[in-house]
């Protein structure tokens, strides 16, 4: 039978891995996809608690849901303007490496 | 009926449900290829394909022997494994989103009220908007595995257009949630059989709705993924046989859900004007046939359309669609929502 | 049935992410995200969430990723390079995390369980979150915050590309 734990461990391990590309991978777009992957584990373990919430007068209010729609909301704009930075990067110092662009100033 | 009271008849009755769905779509979407050469031979003074059958009727059956008889080609510069798979892809989604179409009156079968919709999701038109996003990968996908330019350039330009004018379309339907309060598609049909069509309730809604939906399906004026013209057949350029057959099959199947959507949205679903849901009710069984047939010539004459503003109109320039969508649609789209708002002011407080 | 959906959905998410952190093509890894966001709004769906698990279709996968995509063909032309062998000692580091995440839900579980509650029926949610939205004493406040927020990057993000274009004419 599958429980709140499960989805917890599910939740660190997908973060885990989103983590992993964060960490090794070097394409400014990747490395976006690794903190796509991490929003989504943090999501998941939201709307589990949500699920296993004391209920309030007989009613589990879906806060967590809520909190799940900003998250996704907040990740749809920045995804937006880091795209636009990877763009305008790629444009200016030809490449999206995020090691080439240690530079304070050029 | 439900799942848990009955499993085997719901499964049978849903199985049923499927496969009707499914075979009634691919054959209107074999004679919609037909019809839309004998339309364009018409416009253009000719006659069209009259020589496999009686008025050429037997034509889609030829062009399916054809398409699965060629061979079947992989080009030795593409990425195989996405190369394979964009066309189903491209397919897929177009045909799940008729899942949750209601297309007539409930039926009674044995004492059971079945309702003629496969999943009567409670999210309904969300729902779809979410399938009918995918179907921008098997263009993207297909473009980029093909790994040749002009594939890749219909797959890049595909990708710009299908996100942006999904927002029209999205847009322009929250109006209809904000005065129905519902997602529910089988809520929004049974409200405009009592009532008054939404086409005439959202005019400007039901104009920016059919305008994307143009650009969703690529059909022209907004075909700029494929371009013959431009881009030799934009994103399909590298494909044969089945695999070409199965984007067109898409392209056709997209469009019918499209005009299903517009019927349900827009032109009260299976409604026929003066008649109430009780007159549905009170012919039985027959209702949802006089339903269905209702229904069904609503989403052919929208299929109509399609091809005859495919015939009509010429291509936009990529700039112009762009702008069309960005700085008319949307801007109307958003007022729409005010005014809707505005109109429902008294109901919500 | 919900332990196989579970089941299903859960490997699609894991299989996902792993070829999303180590497949050496980066379109390939696009694709591994979408699945993995699919696992993602599947389990949503086991849930009970099912408004947010077709907001996270429409969103993540018919919209973010999309994106993202459109954003690897203006900009990568060669393969993207992975360096495993490069970042070997951020593993233990990694796993660390991992270990800790797993234990750290384990540990809370109890907590919660004595609170109550459970994987319960299915019941439509959209009308309750949108209440919570719409609500002074809820939501209401951060949701007008967000849309600011959503304008403001709609005018950023369009400056910031009109920008970068002059630069390169």
């Amino acid at each position: 039978m599958i429980q709140l734990e499960h989805y917890l461990y599910l939740s660190g391990l997908v973060f885990t891995l989103g983590l992993c590309g964060v960490m090794m991978r070097r394409n400014v777009i990747l490395v976006l996809m690794g903190v796509e992957i991490m929003l989504n584990a943090a999501n998941l373990a939201l709307i589990a608690f949500n699920k296993y919430m004391l209920p309030i007068d007989g009613i589990v209010e879906p806060k967590g849901q809520v909190f799940v729609f900003f998250t996704i909301a907040v990740a749809a704009a920045e995804v937006a303007v880091a795209l636009v930075i990877a763009v305008a990067l790629f444009r200016r110092l030809d490449t999206v490496n995020v090691d080439d662009v240690a530079n304070l100033r050029w | 009926m439900s799942f848990s009271e009955e499993p085997l008849l719901y499964i049978g009755v849903n199985l049923a449900k499927i496969i009707i769905v499914t075979h009634v779509v691919l054959v209107v979407c074999a004679y919609a290829v037909l019809a839309e050469r004998k339309v364009s031979a018409w416009m253009q003074d000719r006659v069209g394909p009259n020589r496999v059958g009686y008025f050429g009727l037997l034509q889609p059956i030829a062009d399916a022997l054809k398409f699965f008889f060629k061979e079947d080609i992989v080009p030795g510069h593409v990425n195989k494994a996405l190369f394979v798979l964009a066309p189903a892809i491209a397919l897929m989604p177009s045909l799940i989103v008729l899942a949750v179409i209601p297309i007539a009156p409930p039926v009674v079968v044995m004492g059971h009220t079945v309702p003629m919709v496969i999943a009567d999701l409670d999210i309904g038109i969300l729902f779809l908007f979410a399938i009918s996003s995918l179907a921008v990968y098997g263009v993207v996908l297909a473009g980029w595995a093909s790994n040749s330019k002009y594939p890749l350039l219909g797959g890049v330009r595909a990708s710009a257009q299908m996100i942006s004018y999904e927002l029209m379309l999205g847009l322009s339907v929250v109006g209809i949630f904000m005065a129905t309060g519902t997602l529910r598609l089988m809520d929004i049909v049974n409200l405009q059989v009592d009532g008054v069509w939404n086409c005439f309730y959202h005019p400007i809604a039901f104009i920016i709705f059919v305008i994307a939906a143009f650009a969703e399906t690529n059909r022209l004026p907004f075909d700029l993924p494929e371009a013959e013209t431009e881009l030799v057949a934009g994103y399909h350029t590298e494909y044969g046989s089945m695999k070409f057959a199965m984007f067109f099959i898409g392209e056709y199947a997209a469009m019918f859900g499209f005009s299903a959507l517009v019927a349900v949205l827009f032109l009260g679903g299976w409604d026929i004007p003066f008649m109430s849901s009780e007159t549905f009710a009170s012919l039985g069984n027959w209702g949802a046939v006089v339903g269905f047939i209702s229904f069904m010539t609503k989403v052919l004459a929208f299929m109509f359309l399609y091809i005859w503003v495919r015939w009509t109109i010429p291509r936009f320039r990529y700039d112009q669609l762009m702008n069309l969508g960005w700085k008319v649609l949307l801007p109307i789209a958003l007022v729409n929502v005010i005014i809707t708002g505005l109109f429902n002011l008294p109901k919500g407080s | 049935m919900l332990d196989f959906m579970f089941i299903f959905f859960a490997s699609l998410a894991l299989l996902g992410g792993l070829l999303m952190a180590f497949h050496p093509n980066i379109v390939h890894s696009a694709f591994a995200l979408v699945a993995a966001l699919f696992g993602v709004a599947g389990l949503y769906w086991t849930l009970g969430a099912d408004f947010l698990g077709a907001t996270q279709v429409l969103l993540y996968v018919g919209g973010i990723t999309v994106l993202l995509l459109f954003a690897v063909m203006l900009s990568t032309r060669d393969a993207a390079r992975i360096s495993i062998a490069r970042y070997a000692l951020m593993a233990p580091i990694v796993g660390l995390l991992g270990a800790f995440l797993v234990t750290t839900g384990k540990a809370l579980v109890p907590i919660v369980r004595a609170a109550g509650g459970a994987l319960g029926p299915t019941e439509p949610t959209t009308e309750k979150i949108g209440n919570l939205f719409m609500d002074p004493t809820a939501f209401m406040l951060p949701f007008e915050i967000l849309a600011v927020l959503l304008l403001v990057v709609l005018v950023g993000a369009i400056t910031l590309a009109r920008r970068g274009e002059e630069d390169a004419a």
